[in-house]
């Protein structure tokens, strides 16, 4: 009988399975997010997933984006900023707020001129951004507007018109959680501009938002998880997105949108990644998308242009305003913009000052949380 | 009498009773170790791995820092909720799992196959599907004007749909061993049904019943898709822990996440260790 | 018939009924709700077929994985029995005690590009994370002791008499466990096979975190079922659910009849 020697074989076996199964697993794990010149690989936050499906399908339409492929996640900015950061394969993203691309040019995903590739990729001039009712938004790297609504049953039964009624006894009002989603963070932000707005202080502003928190009966994940609630029965209003609402009445939902005579600017960021500035496909589509004929996509679909002409001819699908101070920015919230605010409302280590000891100066609405639901 | 040398290979032929017994069907050195050696590397990508990395990441800023992350009011506060809706889910299932498991078991009617393929069904249905469907059937919009949602009757009832398979079929096959005699025994004794049930049958169960209340408990801590929608996830008041633990991972709060989440898998292992323990220790005395 | 008996049968039937039957059928009833052909055509759903593909290559990877180390464990806990042993059937039970959210983290803590052998296996080219393989990992770990719960306690049932004939009688260990060993042993591992298969199918929290929720690339049935309900898609949500619900359905009627059918004869022959 030859000899054989069992112990070698079988370890050869094993380990040979094993390296042929990594293997192969490794060879299709390459084909997520392939790096071609002819596939853009496109991460967005969660609301304009649908809006990306239409962009997308037109560019495919036009010569530049003659077989031009593209791979899609969407989802809540948080995640999906932390998976580009961990790498997730993105050329083009599209996130819900300025902090999150801050976070990615941390982790060297955007580079740090990401802003001016508005003017420098798109070649969109400033002469050319839009100008709301009187008020022109000059931020760059930013692809599309929105502004805070509420959400109310068809026809408003409980008549609900500006934020005071939200704070009323019997208000039920349903946002997300502001720690897993960036829609929340908009939300609340927008009702302490509101307060700002009619001359409150700071102090006061911050009481508004307590009462306000207090007055939440589900503080959902996502947007999107919210506006399941909301149609699910639960509460009588909803705070979110003007492009999501419109979104859900489009779908045929039964809801009324009311917007406040007081609210924020939403300003969506967008950037081509360290890796879209070499994709001539990730290039060509952000082109594409501050186009005439891409903003119009988006327009359509609830979005307010940034583009001066498009916004001109599709301003009266939207609310106005009565005077351009009604829409508060985040600019004017704090000099720093979102590196300011952010932290300031939503840390998560909350800090007091040495001066007003009533609410912290790092963290407010963390601190504030405590009191959600209690009204 | 030596044993006799098989002339083909050098291993032992048993001969005697004793070598007969001894020795139940030892494979070759070589299968065992090569085997071996693959168990252990396929258990250390898929779990012990990432376990070294969670702990890693949880005493990252020191046991100070771990004990104030898991301390933090709004941590506690998604503890105890979690606590005690599983510890609530727990003790009904163990009731009903006994139940659904006997009437599976000691009774016959049509349908009886339906029911047990039923009590399966938790684990094939996504949490994500199981939530939006219970939000619609016990929501506000409930056909049946039943509303639980955003109530920590809301959180049990998804934490029972999930948890009742583990009940169900960890006594199920106890019971389906048991035989009749020692309780036919009891009854024709004089002993009341009740009395039969108390002093016969249930001891024989307990152990594995125990075995499958561990596990549904430890297994409802962690439950978060079917738990965090109908929960309407009100920080401090409705908030499971899994679902804070998901909010500190989206703030990037990397190593708070991973400090609650092994107090979270602490408070389920230990459950899982003590209540087979206990099972065990139980069953020995029932012998 | 007695009233008690009778009694037990309703409390048991109506608790199923309303925790697990009632929902079942509404998520058949909403599928359906635009008819048969609504139903038959969403099932074409580019997105979703992309799904169903994807969830077929991750089960075909993780249940034989599952299968060959469950059965291997089950026979190394039960025949040789040690210290080690008891830690081990301890151990194993605890991916079902694991919060899914808890195993995408500490996946994404040890092989995401910042993570431990992430960063290794990032210099060599491969991704782990956001890919097939990080699937595969998520759902080999949240249902490792499936096949072995079933398998163990019958292996301590069934003893080893037969086996120590039959290797008496000059039989290799290979042949004794494909012919002896695994025949008392089928249906529990089959019925093992079908939980595995089962909650593969339905796992959401781990394999969203760890998959990156690339549409039509890393997105399995249950997270493309989870995006329609995010994009007010909810029939093709549901139409998505009822597939799901009524693979696992049949293939555990099949197999649970036929376990409860062999265990019958089984107690014949004992």
């Amino acid at each position: 009988m030859p000899v054989f020697k069992p112990k070698t074989t079988a370890r050869r076996l094993v380990s040979t399975t094993l390296v042929t199964c990594l293997m192969a697993m490794g060879g299709v794990s390459t084909l997520a997010g392939a790096a071609t010149t002819t596939n853009v690989n496109v991460v967005g936050y969660s609301v304009v997933g649908p809006a990306y499906k239409a962009l997308e399908a037109a560019f495919e339409a036009t010569p530049a984006g003659q077989n031009v492929t593209f791979t899609n996640t969407f989802g809540s900015s948080d995640t999906e900023t932390n998976n580009v950061a961990k790498g997730l394969a993105a050329d083009v993203v599209n996130l819900s707020y300025a902090s999150n691309m801050a976070t990615l040019v941390t982790a060297g995903k955007v580079p740090s001129t990401w802003a001016s590739q508005e003017s420098t990729v798109a070649g969109v001039k400033q002469s050319t951004k839009a100008a709301l009712s009187q008020t022109v938004y000059p931020t760059p790297g930013i692809v599309t507007d929105s502004v805070v609504v509420f959400i109310v049953r068809k026809g408003n039964p409980l008549n609900i018109q500006d934020w005071p009624d939200l704070i009323k006894s019997g208000a039920q009002v349903v946002t997300p959680n502001p720690a897993t989603s960036g829609s929340a963070k908009w939300n609340l932000l927008a009702g302490y501009a509101a307060q700002l707005a009619k001359g409150d202080t700071t102090t006061q502003a911050y009481s508004y938002l307590k009462s306000l928190i207090s007055h939440t009966v589900a503080q959902p994940s996502s947007g999107s998880t919210a506006m399941a609630a909301f149609l699910g029965g639960t509460g009588n209003v909803l705070l979110d997105y003007e492009d999501d609402a419109i979104a859900a009445q489009n779908a045929g939902d039964a809801i009324s949108i009311v917007t406040p005579p007081t609210t924020l600017l939403i300003e969506n960021p967008i950037a081509l990644t360290t890796t879209g500035v070499n994709n001539p496909a990730a290039t060509a589509f952000y082109q594409y998308v501050f186009s005439t004929a891409g903003q119009t996509v988006l327009a359509n679909l609830g979005y307010r242009s940034v583009l001066k002409s498009v916004w001109t001819a599709t301003s009266s699908k939207f609310a106005a305003f009565k005077k351009a101070s009604d829409i508060y920015t985040v600019a004017q919230l704090n000099n720093q913009g979102w590196t300011g605010i952010d932290p300031t409302f939503f840390s998560s280590s909350i800090t007091y000052g040495t001066k007003n000891r009533t609410y912290p100066t790092q963290g407010v609405v963390t601190y504030l949380e405590q009191f959600a639901g209690t009204a | 009498m030596p044993a006799l040398l098989d002339s083909t290979n050098s291993r032992e032929v048993p001969t005697t009773p004793k070598q007969l017994l001894r020795g139940s069907g030892r494979s070759p050195k070589y299968v065992r170790s090569g085997a071996r050696s693959l168990a252990v590397t396929y258990l250390s990508v898929i779990v012990l791995i990432p376990f070294a990395a969670l702990l890693t990441n949880a005493f990252s800023g020191g046991l100070g820092q771990f004990w104030n992350d898991v301390t933090s009011l709004e941590s506690l506060d998604a503890l105890r909720l979690t606590l005690l809706c599983s510890l609530a889910a727990a003790v009904v299932n163990t009731v009903m799992g006994l139940a659904t498991a006997w009437v599976l078991v000691r009774d016959r009617f049509k349908g009886q196959g339906v029911l047990n393929t039923l009590i399966d069904l938790p684990f094939a249905l996504p949490t994500v599907v199981a939530g939006v469907t219970f939000y619609a059937l016990y929501g506000p919009l409930s056909p049946l004007h039943i509303t639980i949602t955003g109530t920590w009757i809301g959180i049990t009832v998804a934490i029972m749909f999930v948890t009742l398979p583990f009940t169900v079929r960890s006594v199920q096959p106890v019971l389906e061993t048991l035989t009749f005699t020692a309780e036919s025994a009891a009854a024709t004794l004089g002993a009341s049904p009740v009395r039969v049930f108390r002093t016969v049958t249930l001891p024989v169960l307990l152990p594995s019943l125990l075995t499958g209340t561990g596990l549904a408990f430890a297994r409802a801590l962690g439950e978060y898709g079917s738990v965090v929608f109908i929960s309407n996830n009100l920080p401090y008041r409705t908030e499971v822990a899994s679902s804070y633990i998901y909010s500190l991972t989206s703030s990037n709060e990397n190593g708070a996440a991973a400090a609650v989440a092994v107090a979270l898998l602490i408070l389920a292992l230990g459950t899982l260790v003590s209540f087979s323990a206990l099972g065990r220790f139980l069953s020995r005395g029932a012998k | 018939m007695t009233r008690s008996r009778l009694l037990l049968r309703v409390i048991v039937l109506t608790y199923v009924g309303l925790l697990i039957a009632l929902p079942l059928g509404f998520v058949f009833e909403r599928s359906l709700s635009h008819g048969l052909g609504a139903f038959v055509s969403a099932l074409r759903d580019p997105a979703m077929d992309d799904a169903l593909v994807l969830t077929l290559k991750v089960v075909l990877l993780a249940v034989p994985l599952n299968v060959i180390f469950g059965i291997g464990t089950s026979l190394w806990i039960v025949r040789h029995p040690s210290r080690l042993t008891r830690v081990l059937d301890i151990l194993i039970d605890v991916p079902l005690a694991i919060s899914p959210i808890i195993v995408g983290l500490i996946l994404e803590l040890a092989y995401a590009q910042s993570g431990w052998f992430g960063s290794a296996f990032a210099a060599w080219g491969w991704h782990v994370m956001f890919s097939l393989p990080a699937i595969v990992i998520a759902s080999v770990f949240v249902s490792l002791p499936l096949v072995s719960r079933q398998v163990i306690p019958l292996l301590r049932e069934v003893g080893t008499h037969q086996e120590e004939t039959a290797q008496s009688l000059g039989a290799g260990p290979v042949r004794v466990f494909f012919t002896i060993t695994m025949r008392s042993i089928t249906w529990a591992a089959a019925y093992g096979v079908s939980l595995t298969l089962a909650r593969v199918l339905g796992e959401y929290g781990a394999v969203l975190i760890v998959s990156g929720n690339i549409s039509q690339v890393t997105q399995t049935l249950t997270l493309n079922i989870g995006a329609n309900f995010e994009n007010f898609n909810d029939f093709q949500g549901f139409v998505g659910a009822s597939l799901l619900s009524l693979a696992s359905l049949a293939l555990l009627i099949v197999l649970s009849t036929a376990r409860y059918r062999e265990r019958r004869r089984h107690d014949y022959l004992v």
